[in-house]
C-alpha cells in the first residue's frame, strides 16, 4: 500500500488496521445517534435555549422564533427588539400588534382547511377549537416578553404552547 | 485473472503467499460515511414543555353548587418562589412554602410538588403567576420541576394514573401560565 522508496529500495507499508477499526465504532455510534425523525429543527444561531429534563419531544417545527434581538414568526421577521423589549408602538393591551395579526393569519388559514375538510363553509358558525403553537426562545428574556407573545396568541385563538427546549439528558 | 494465476503459479515453489486485502475502498466508503454523518447529525436533543393560559370559553355557566377543592399556586419573583395551596370552602386549609432558586433548594421545591400531587391525586394542575422581571430560564427551570420526574425517580403510585399511557414521568400534567390575562 503505503510505500516509501529510498535507496535501499525497501519498501514500508502502513498498517491501517487500526485506522479502520476507529472508522467502524465512529460510523457504528453515529448511526446509533442518527434521529430519522421527520421533524428535523436547526435551532437559531443568535439564541440559547433552556435546559429540561423532559421526557417530550418536539413534534412540530416552532412557528415563533424569539431570538436576542427579533420576534419570527414562521420565518418571517415580525419585530425587532429594542433591548430584548418590544417598541412602545407596537403594542396594544399588552399584546403585540404585528404578532397577534400574523398569529390570526395562521389561524384563520387553519380555521379555512378545517371547514374545506369537513364541508362546510368557511364562514361557519362553528368556532373553530383553540389552536397549538409551538415558542423558541432565548433563555435570557423576561417573562414579560413571553406574556405579551402568549397574549397575542391568546388573542388570536391559541390557548396552548410548546415552549421549546434543550433537553439536558442528551 | 490470469496475472493471478501466474504469480500463484510462479510462487508456487517459494512456500505459500500472504493474501493482501485492498482495505483503500473501505476507507474511501467509511470517510465519506462518516463526513454525512458528521454533518447531519444533530448534538441537541430538543424537547418541549407544553403550559397553557386561560381561556374564556363560550359555554353556558355550569349551575352546579361549588364543590371543595384543591388548588395550587405558584408565584415567581426574582429571588424566590411562593407554593401556596388551598383547599376551598370548610374546611379551610392554607399552606404556603417559599423557596429560592438555589438548586439545593429547587430540589426542595421538586420533592414539595411530588408530595402535593401523592396528597391530592385528584389534583393535576397547577396555576403558575410569575412578575414580568423574571428570566424565562428560571420560568422553564420551575416548571420542569413541577411537570417532570427526574430520569432516576420512580414513577408516582396515583390511582389511575397508570392507565394513561405516556403521564409515567409527569407530576403535574397541566400547568397554567395565569399571569397571561388581559
Amino acid at each position: 500500500m503505503a510505500s516509501a522508496g529510498g535507496d535501499s529500495g525497501e519498501t514500508l507499508s502502513l498498517n491501517l488496521m487500526p485506522m479502520l477499526d476507529i472508522f467502524s465504532i465512529l460510523v457504528t455510534f453515529l448511526l446509533m445517534s442518527y434521529s430519522t425523525d421527520p421533524t428535523n429543527h436547526d435551532v437559531d444561531q443568535n439564541l440559547e435555549l433552556p435546559d429540561s429534563v423532559t421526557m417530550v419531544t418536539m413534534d412540530e417545527v416552532p412557528a415563533i422564533i424569539v431570538n436576542r434581538n427579533e420576534i419570527f414568526v414562521n420565518n418571517k421577521k415580525i419585530v425587532t427588539l429594542e433591548n430584548g423589549k418590544v417598541p412602545a408602538g407596537d403594542l396594544a393591551q399588552g399584546a403585540i400588534t404585528s404578532v397577534y395579526t400574523a398569529l390570526k393569519e395562521i389561524d384563520d388559514a387553519n380555521a379555512k382547511v378545517l371547514a374545506d375538510f369537513r364541508g362546510e363553509s368557511a364562514n361557519g358558525e362553528k368556532k373553530a377549537k383553540p389552536g397549538e403553537i409551538t415558542i423558541e426562545m432565548d433563555k435570557k428574556h423576561d417573562f414579560q416578553l413571553l406574556k405579551r407573545i402568549m397574549l397575542s396568541g391568546q388573542q388570536a385563538n391559541f390557548i396552548t404552547f410548546k415552549l421549546l427546549v434543550a433537553k439536558e439528558s442528551i | 485473472m490470469s496475472s493471478h494465476k501466474k504469480r500463484r503459479g510462479q510462487n508456487s515453489g517459494a512456500g505459500p503467499e500472504t493474501p493482501e486485502l485492498n482495505v483503500m475502498p473501505f476507507i474511501d466508503v467509511f470517510s465519506m460515511l462518516n463526513i454525512f454523518l458528521l454533518v447531519s447529525a444533530s448534538f441537541l436533543g430538543l424537547g418541549i414543555l407544553e403550559v397553557q393560559v386561560p381561556f374564556l370559553s363560550n359555554s353556558p355557566d355550569v349551575k352546579d353548587p361549588p364543590k371543595r377543592s384543591y388548588s395550587i399556586r405558584i408565584d415567581l419573583e426574582d429571588a424566590q418562589v411562593k407554593v401556596t395551596s388551598l383547599w376551598t370552602a370548610a374546611p379551610e386549609e392554607k399552606n404556603e412554602k417559599t423557596f429560592t432558586y438555589e438548586p439545593a433548594d429547587i430540589a426542595k421545591f421538586h420533592q414539595e410538588m411530588i408530595d402535593l400531587r401523592v396528597k391530592v391525586p385528584e389534583n393535576d394542575k397547577v396555576t403558575v403567576y410569575a412578575d414580568n422581571t423574571v428570566k424565562y430560564e428560571q420560568l422553564i427551570k420551575v416548571i420542569d420541576n413541577v411537570k417532570t420526574l427526574k430520569e432516576k425517580e420512580p414513577p408516582l403510585t396515583i390511582p389511575g394514573l397508570e392507565e394513561k399511557k405516556g403521564n409515567r414521568n409527569f407530576i403535574f400534567e397541566k400547568v397554567i401560565i395565569g399571569s397571561v390575562i388581559l
